[in-house]
C-alpha cells in the first residue's frame, strides 16, 4: 500500500512543518513526505531540501492552478495554504502517486504510528476527524468549543485521510473546486476557508467515516473531554485510546492559556506540549523572520492589506486588467489602488 | 528602571510587600544592607523578583496576559487593581504544572553548566605524585568514583564514601578518589578534554587528565590487593574512566545503586522532574516525550557497557532499590547484594518519657533539601493548608531554606565535629512527625532512619520506595498512607495526633552506619 502524507505552509511554519515531518519518519520511513510550499524562501537564506526531513516539495507554481498568482492575490496567509490542499489531492488522485493519501497540518505531531487509519481505509474511502466527540458541560467550553465549531466546521481539517480511488477520488476533485473557488475566512457568508466545506462531507460522500478515536487530533478545543496518562509501561494513552497525534494549535501565550484551561490538572498535558516545544526550539531558524511570507507584499515590499485582496478576488474587471497583481509601478493592481484612494497604510496585513 | 509611585500608591505596594521574606530570598539584598523595599522598587521589580512568598511576578503576567501588554509591573497592578478584580497569583494546576511551566530544558541547563565551567588545563602531576609520596606504603589501595568530591558535599553519597573510606583505611587501604573536574547533571559526552580531580586518602591532589592518573597510578598499584567502588558515573567521561581503571589492572569491583543513574539521565527516575516514571523502554512514547528521554539513551548504554566491561558487583542499600534496578537493567549484574548504609540500635540509655504538662501543638517537620522528588510540594502544600491550624506546628530542618514556605526553619549543616546533626536536632525540636513523602522510590533514606532513631514517626505514602518499606516494615516507625487525598485527610480529621510523642512512647535508637563496600570485601592480610 504507498502511503503519502503531505503538509502545506510557509517559510515562517517551517520549524513546525520540521518537527511534522520527522515525526513522521520516525513512525513512518516507508511513508512518501511531500511539503507543500506556497512561500519563497527569505532572501539570503540558502534554502536546502535535501536536508530536510520531507522527501519532496511541491511549489506552488507546481500546482499550475489557473491564473497562478492572480489567483493567489486574492487569498491571503491561511486562506492560501488551506486552499491549494485541494489541488494537490486532487492532483495526486489523478496522477496515481498513492493508494493513499494523508494530509496533516504543520503543527501537528505524531506520538504513535498511524498504521491503523490504512487498516480503517480498506473499508472505507476517506476518514474526517470531528474538533469534538462529545458535548460539552460548561458555559465557557461551550462558548470556546462547541459554539466556535459551529462557526469555523464540525472536522478539523488538520487532518485528512483518503484512498485515491472511489469516494475518495470524487471528494479530493469536489473539494479542489470548492477550494480554487470558495476558500475565504468568510464566517457571515457560512465560509471558513476548507473547512465548514467539509460539512457536507457525510451527506455527499457515504463511504468516509467519522474517526471517533480520541487518540487523533488531539488539541486544545477537545481537551475539556481527553484524559492524557502517561502509563509506567511507557505508553501514552488518551481516553484509554493510545495517543496517535497532537495539533498543537497557537503555539505561545494563547494557546497556553487555552490549554491551561482545558487540561486542567492534567499534567501530562503540558510535558507533551513542553517535548513539542523543545523540538520547536531545535527546528526553528532565527534567519527566516517574524511571520515572512513572500506573498504578503507587493514587489516593493509594501504589505498587502486584507481588504485589497478582497476586492481583487470579487472584481473580475480587476483581474482581467491586472494578471500580475504583485508587480508595482505604472499599469498595475497598486497604480490602481492608488489613483482610487485606497492605498493607505495596513494596520495589519495577511 | 526604578519603579516611579505616587506616594499613595507606594504606601500600598509597601504594605502588601514582604520585606522578611524578600530578605531572606536574597541573599545579595541582605549583605549589602539595602532596605528591601527600596530594593525592590529600584533593582527588584524589574529583575522579576518576587516581592511575597505567595507571589510571582513572572507567574502573574503569565496569567494575566493584559498586564505585560500594558507594560504594568504585575505587583503594583496586583496591588492596585487586580487583587480587588479577584485576579488570580497562582494557576491553580497543582505543582507538577508549576515545575513544567518553569521547565529549563536539560539540554540548555547543561550548556550553562558547561560554559560556566569549561575544560580546565590539568594541575603539575607532580602533585598526585607528592600525594601519594605522603601516604606511604600500604596494602592496597581502594578507588572510589562519583560525582563530586565528597569531602565538600553533604549528601547521603558523600556520607558513605567517607565512611567506606575510613573502613578500608583501617584495613590499610588507601583511598584514591576520583571525582569529574566539572560538575555535571548526567554522563558526560561532550567534554573534548575531560579531567578528573584526584582525592588521595582525604587530601585534593589536583585536577589531571585520565592517563596521567593512568600513569602515576598503574606502577604503585600494581601487585596490591586493589578494590574499586562505583558510587556514580554522574559527571563522567565513561570511557576514559573505564580505560583509566582498566590501566590500574581492575577486573571486578562495586557499583552502587544510590540511585537510578543507570537506568536513566534522571537518576529519580521522575519524568519531566514530575512523576515517577516506572523506567519504561528507552524506546517508549514517554521516553520520548520525557526531558530526559535523550540523554537516557546514551547513560543507559554507557551502563551497559560497564557492566560488560567489567565483573561488577551491584550493591543496592534495600532490596527495593535492587528489585527495581534488576527488573528494567538490561545486562545482569556478575553479582547483586543488598547491603544497607545504616541500622537502628535501641539507644541502652532511654529518656523518660515526657509527660506534657500541657497540650501543645503536633510538631511536623520536612527534613533535608526542598526538592521535589522528596516531596517538598506536598510538604508545602500542608503548610498551606494547616500552617494557621493552632493543632500543627511545621518545622524546616536543613542546610537551606526555602522562604516561599511559611514553616519555622532550623538550619541543619554535618561539619567534621558533628558529622550527623539531624537526630540531635530533630530531639530538641521534640518533633513528633517527620513527612518523608518522597515521590521516587528512595533506595535507602537516611533521613527516614534519622528521623525514627530520633523517636520522630515517618509519614510517608505509597511510591517512597524504600520509606514506605522501612515504615511497613515496623508499625512503631510510623505510617504508609494510600494517598496525597489521605494524608489531608488525616490532618484535616486532627487522626494525625495519634502520632504524637505522647501517644507513641517512642524507643529512641542509635543510627549505626556499615562500612559500607569494606563489610563486602575480604579481610587484608596482616
Amino acid at each position: 500500500m504507498r502511503v503519502l502524507v503531505f503538509s502545506s505552509f510557509t517559510f515562517a511554519y517551517l520549524d513546525r512543518a520540521r518537527v511534522l515531518f520527522g515525526t513522521l519518519k520516525k513512525h513512518h520511513p516507508d511513508w512518501e513526505r511531500v511539503a507543500v510550499i506556497t512561500d519563497r524562501p527569505p532572501p539570503g537564506i540558502a534554502f536546502d531540501p535535501s536536508a530536510e526531513p520531507f522527501d519532496r516539495i511541491v511549489w506552488f507554481e507546481d500546482l499550475n492552478i489557473p491564473r497562478g498568482e492572480g489567483w493567489l492575490f486574492g487569498h491571503d496567509i491561511v486562506e492560501a495554504c488551506t486552499a491549494v490542499k485541494g489541488p494537490f489531492l486532487h492532483q495526486a488522485c489523478e496522477a496515481d502517486a498513492a493508494d493513499i493519501v494523508i494530509y496533516l497540518d504543520p503543527d501537528t505531531a505524531l506520538l504513535n504510528d498511524l498504521s491503523p487509519l490504512v487498516e480503517a481505509l480498506q473499508s472505507h474511502d476517506g476518514l474526517l476527524t470531528p474538533h469534538l466527540l462529545e458535548p460539552e458541560d460548561e458555559l465557557q467550553a461551550l462558548l470556546d468549543n462547541e459554539l466556535a465549531t459551529l462557526r469555523t466546521g464540525i472536522f478539523n481539517l488538520g487532518f485528512v485521510a483518503i484512498r485515491t480511488t472511489g469516494q475518495g477520488a470524487r471528494f479530493a476533485r469536489w473539494w479542489n473546486d470548492r477550494l480554487l473557488a470558495f476558500c475565504h475566512d468568510d464566517i457571515p457568508q457560512g465560509l471558513f476557508v476548507d473547512q465548514r466545506w467539509c460539512d457536507h462531507v457525510p451527506a455527499f460522500f457515504d463511504r468516509f467515516h467519522v474517526l471517533r478515536d480520541p487518540g487523533y487530533n488531539v488539541a486544545s478545543w477537545n481537551l475539556s473531554k481527553r484524559k492524557v496518562a502517561i502509563g509506567q509501561d511507557g505508553q501514552i494513552t488518551v481516553n484509554g485510546s493510545p495517543l496517535r497525534f497532537w495539533h498543537f494549535t497557537k503555539l505561545g501565550p494563547t494557546g497556553d492559556t487555552m490549554t491551561r484551561r482545558y487540561a486542567g490538572t492534567n499534567f501530562e498535558v503540558h510535558e507533551i506540549w513542553n517535548w513539542y516545544k523543545r523540538l520547536i526550539a531545535e527546528a526553528h531558524d532565527p534567519r527566516i523572520p517574524p511571520r515572512w511570507w513572500a506573498f504578503g507584499t507587493f514587489d516593493d515590499g509594501m504589505p498587502i492589506r486584507k481588504d485589497w485582496r478582497v476586492l481583487y478576488r470579487g472584481r473580475a474587471d480587476l483581474q482581467a486588467a491586472f494578471p500580475d497583481p504583485f508587480r508595482t509601478g505604472p499599469n498595475t493592481y497598486h497604480a490602481w489602488l492608488q489613483g482610487e484612494g485606497l492605498l493607505t497604510p495596513p494596520t495589519s496585513v495577511a | 528602571m526604578t519603579l516611579h509611585l505616587s506616594p499613595e500608591v507606594q504606601k500600598k505596594v509597601r504594605e502588601a510587600f514582604d520585606a522578611d521574606f524578600y530578605l531572606a530570598a536574597n541573599k545579595d539584598v541582605r549583605e549589602a544592607g539595602i532596605d528591601p523595599f527600596l530594593h525592590f522598587l529600584t533593582y527588584g521589580a524589574e529583575e522579576g523578583r518576587d516581592p511575597r512568598p505567595d507571589f510571582s511576578m513572572k507567574r502573574y503576567l503569565a496569567l494575566h496576559l493584559d498586564v505585560g501588554e500594558a507594560g504594568m509591573d504585575p505587583f503594583v497592578h496586583w496591588v492596585t487593581d487586580g487583587r480587588a478584580e479577584g485576579r488570580a497569583t497562582d494557576h491553580g494546576l497543582g505543582y507538577q504544572y508549576e515545575v513544567l511551566w518553569a521547565e529549563k530544558p536539560l539540554e540548555e541547563r547543561m550548556r550553562s553548566m558547561r560554559l560556566a565551567l569549561p575544560d580546565r588545563a590539568p594541575d603539575p602531576p607532580e602533585r598526585l605524585n607528592d600525594a601519594l609520596g605522603a601516604v606511604g606504603q600500604r596494602h592496597g589501595f581502594h578507588v572510589t568514583v562519583s560525582h563530586d568530591d565528597f569531602g565538600s558535599g553533604v549528601g547521603g553519597v558523600q556520607l558513605c564514601i567517607r565512611l567506606e573510606a575510613e573502613a578500608q583505611r583501617r584495613k590499610d587501604l588507601t583511598h584514591i578518589h576520583l571525582f569529574p573536574s566539572a560538575t555535571a547533571v548526567v554522563v558526560d559526552i561532550e567534554r573534548e578534554r575531560p579531567t578528573l580531580g584526584v582525592v588521595v586518602d582525604g587530601v585534593f591532589a589536583g585536577h589531571h587528565a585520565h592517563d596521567t592518573v593512568a600513569a602515576i597510578l598503574a606502577p604503585v598499584m600494581a601487585g596490591q590487593a586493589n578494590v574499586f567502588a562505583i558510587h556514580s558515573l554522574i559527571g563522567h567521561a565513561a570511557e576514559p574512566l573505564s580505560g583509566l581503571l582498566a590501566r590500574l589492572g581492575m577486573t571486578s569491583g562495586f557499583f552502587w545503586l544510590h540511585d537510578y543513574a543507570s537506568l536513566c539521565a534522571g537518576y529519580a527516575l521522575m519524568r519531566d522532574d514530575v512523576a515517577f516514571c516506572g523506567a519504561p523502554s528507552p524506546d517508549s512514547t514517554a521516553c520520548e516525550v520525557c526531558s530526559y528521554g535523550r540523554r537516557r539513551r546514551v547513560q543507559l548504554p554507557t551502563h551497559v557497557e560497564l557492566f560488560q566491561r567489567f565483573a561488577l558487583t551491584a550493591v543496592a542499600p534495600s532490596q527495593v532499590a535492587l528489585s527495581l534496578w534488576r527488573s528494567r537493567f538490561p545486562v545482569r549484574a556478575a553479582a547483586e547484594v543488598v547491603h544497607p548504609h545504616a541500622r537502628l540500635e535501641p539507644r541502652a540509655d532511654q529518656p523518660a518519657p515526657k509527660v506534657s504538662a500541657r497540650k501543645r501543638p503536633l510538631r511536623i517537620g520536612f527534613l533535608g533539601m526542598p526538592a521535589l522528588h522528596k516531596g517538598w510540594p506536598i510538604f508545602a502544600d500542608l503548610v498551606a493548608r494547616f500552617g494557621r491550624d493552632s493543632r500543627y506546628e511545621f518545622h524546616h530542618l536543613s542546610a537551606v531554606r526555602e522562604p516561599r514556605v511559611v514553616a519555622r526553619f532550623t538550619k541543619v549543616v554535618p561539619t567534621p565535629a558533628a558529622p550527623q546533626p539531624m537526630i540531635p536536632a530533630i530531639e530538641k525540636l521534640d518533633l513528633d512527625v517527620a513527612l518523608i513523602w518522597s515521590l521516587w522510590p528512595e533506595t535507602f533514606c537516611i533521613a527516614a532512619h534519622e528521623a525514627a532513631a530520633a523517636g520522630a514517626a515517618v509519614l510517608t505514602g505509597p511510591a517512597s520506595g524504600n520509606v514506605a518499606a522501612f515504615v511497613a516494615g515496623d508499625a512503631s516507625r510510623g505510617t504508609v498512607l494510600g494517598s496525597e487525598a489521605a494524608l489531608f485527610d488525616l490532618f484535616a480529621s486532627g487522626a494525625v495526633g495519634g502520632l504524637s510523642r505522647v501517644n507513641r512512647k517512642p524507643i529512641l535508637s542509635d543510627l549505626i552506619f556499615s562500612g559500607m563496600v569494606a563489610d563486602l570485601t575480604a579481610e587484608a592480610a596482616a
